[in-house]
């Protein structure tokens, strides 16, 4: 069996074996501080598309099955399975067939590439130190050590959530560092960098529907540490987002525009930059993440 | 657009489940003899937001909701003649998560209750875990139905 065909059996039997409730974000990609309460679970399935390079063909589609767990009332802790499929055609700036985001430098370059792949384990941390709903402002702090066949990506985060009108108005914002190294370019391990502001705010239009919009500030490094001189690019995303919540599960739809104003520090990320977007170290021109979930 | 879409992009579509409805505990009748049984209540004020009833053997009957996390909660507030909580009755709730605002100790803190006091969650009324917002809201519900006693009905 494939691994996206068992992805899909393994998230069926679980949907069918899941009775009951979700707790939920508004967002996408950002995170609040509301976390499970003691002994809660909860399946989540994600589903990105990230689509569109500098040319031709370029689409990579992301899976995360996610189970998460409430350890205690303010820690929560989640493990998943990130799978991908990529396809791409003449994607580069050059109109050759990458190298790229997850494919390799030795690909054809009049040739499309095309690939389904495991990604890789992660398991995630949450504490909530403070609540949106007792104290002046929520935080969180987070960590996410992920292991694959070619990625090893450390990751964390400071999650800041304050609600306004009566905890109708939801702003969330997270400052994210990471530590990766990847090998998707060739046999040899790249150590690399990010630095990540996300923030979004969500209102309901109506009872079960949350409007928001999200906004992504995302900076690469080369190698580790995050000092000015090891920076290659920056770039942002922004766009919309929506989230309808049942009584027994929800779902969060967000769409991320990459913004024409990326930036890069090195002559080779300069040659991934057109038309003010940056193509380069897995992005794209935009990004669109379906998220279920539900309790159980 | 690529054609080739791979297998695990339907796989919420698995996630289907049957669609929620609201839970109604007490109808408003009900809530009436649980707080003032055998007692005779006349509608006061027809057209606020609240719906307020006078209750003959003294004291008042008020049905107001509050927002959970995305549904409103129906509750039901019974205050005696000298301004203080009788009880607090959970009439609808239609969330996933806060239901335990329904449980009757929880509910039993607000008893004698008035609108001298400053009912604030985690000091005057215990939280429950993972049911703050709910808990918080219904808190400020009764504070603002006391408040709406002290400055409108005491009087009357």
């Amino acid at each position: 069996m494939s691994l996206s065909r068992f992805a899909f059996v393994a998230a069926a039997a679980v949907a069918v074996a899941a009775p009951a409730l979700a707790g939920e974000s508004p967002f996408g990609y950002v995170y609040t501080t509301d976390t499970h309460p003691r002994g809660a679970r909860e399946i989540e399935q994600w589903l990105t598309q990230r689509h569109d390079q500098s040319r031709g063909d370029y689409n990579l589609w992301q899976g995360r099955t996610e189970l998460e767990y409430g350890v205690t009332d303010r820690l929560q802790t989640a493990l998943y399975l990130n799978y991908a499929s990529v396809s791409a055609l003449h994607n580069r700036p050059d109109g050759t067939t990458g190298p790229g985001a997850f494919v390799p430098d030795s690909v054809d370059p009049d040739a499309r590439y095309s690939k389904t792949f495991f990604q890789s384990l992660s398991n995630e941390w949450i504490y909530r130190l403070l609540s949106p709903y007792k104290d002046p402002i929520g935080l969180a702090l987070y960590i996410e050590p992920t292991w694959g066949p070619d990625e090893r990506e450390l990751e964390t985060k400071l999650i800041l959530h304050k609600n306004f009108f009566e905890d109708r108005l939801v702003w969330a914002a997270n400052l994210t560092a990471a530590a990766e190294s990847e090998r998707y370019h060739s046999d040899n391990w790249e150590r690399e960098g990010e630095l990540e502001l996300t923030t979004g705010l969500a209102y309901p239009l109506a009872p079960r529907w949350q409007a928001g919009l999200e906004y992504r500030h995302h900076r690469g490094y080369e190698g580790r540490g995050f000092s000015s001189s090891k920076r290659v690019y920056a770039a942002n995303f922004a766009g919309p987002s929506m989230h309808y919540a049942s009584q027994h599960w929800w779902v969060t739809l967000t769409y991320l525009r990459q913004l024409a104003n990326a930036k890069a520090y090195t002559d080779d990320a300069r040659e991934d930059i057109i038309d003010g977007r940056f193509y380069g170290e897995h992005h794209e021109r935009y990004e669109l993440r379906l998220k279920v979930g539900f309790s159980f | 657009m690529d054609a080739r879409w791979p297998v695990f992009l339907f796989a919420p579509a698995a996630l289907t489940v049957p669609a929620a409805h609201a839970t109604v505990y007490l109808t408003v009748e009900q809530a009436q003899q649980l707080l003032f049984a055998g007692a005779g209540f006349t509608a006061v004020d027809p057209g606020r937001r609240e719906r307020i009833w006078r209750v003959s053997a003294g004291g008042w009957f008020i049905v107001d909701q509050v927002l959970g996390k995305h549904e409103l909660i129906s509750y039901a507030l019974g205050i005696d003649g000298s301004g203080r909580v009788r009880g607090v009755e959970i009439l609808e709730y239609r969330e996933s998560h806060g239901g335990e605002v329904r449980d009757a100790a929880w509910r039993a803190q607000f008893a004698g209750k008035s609108a001298a006091d400053s009912l604030q969650l985690d000091r005057d009324i215990r939280n429950i875990s993972g049911a703050t917002l709910s808990c918080r809201h219904v808190t400020d519900g009764v504070k603002r139905l006391l408040k709406l006693y002290e400055s409108e009905l005491r009087q009357r």
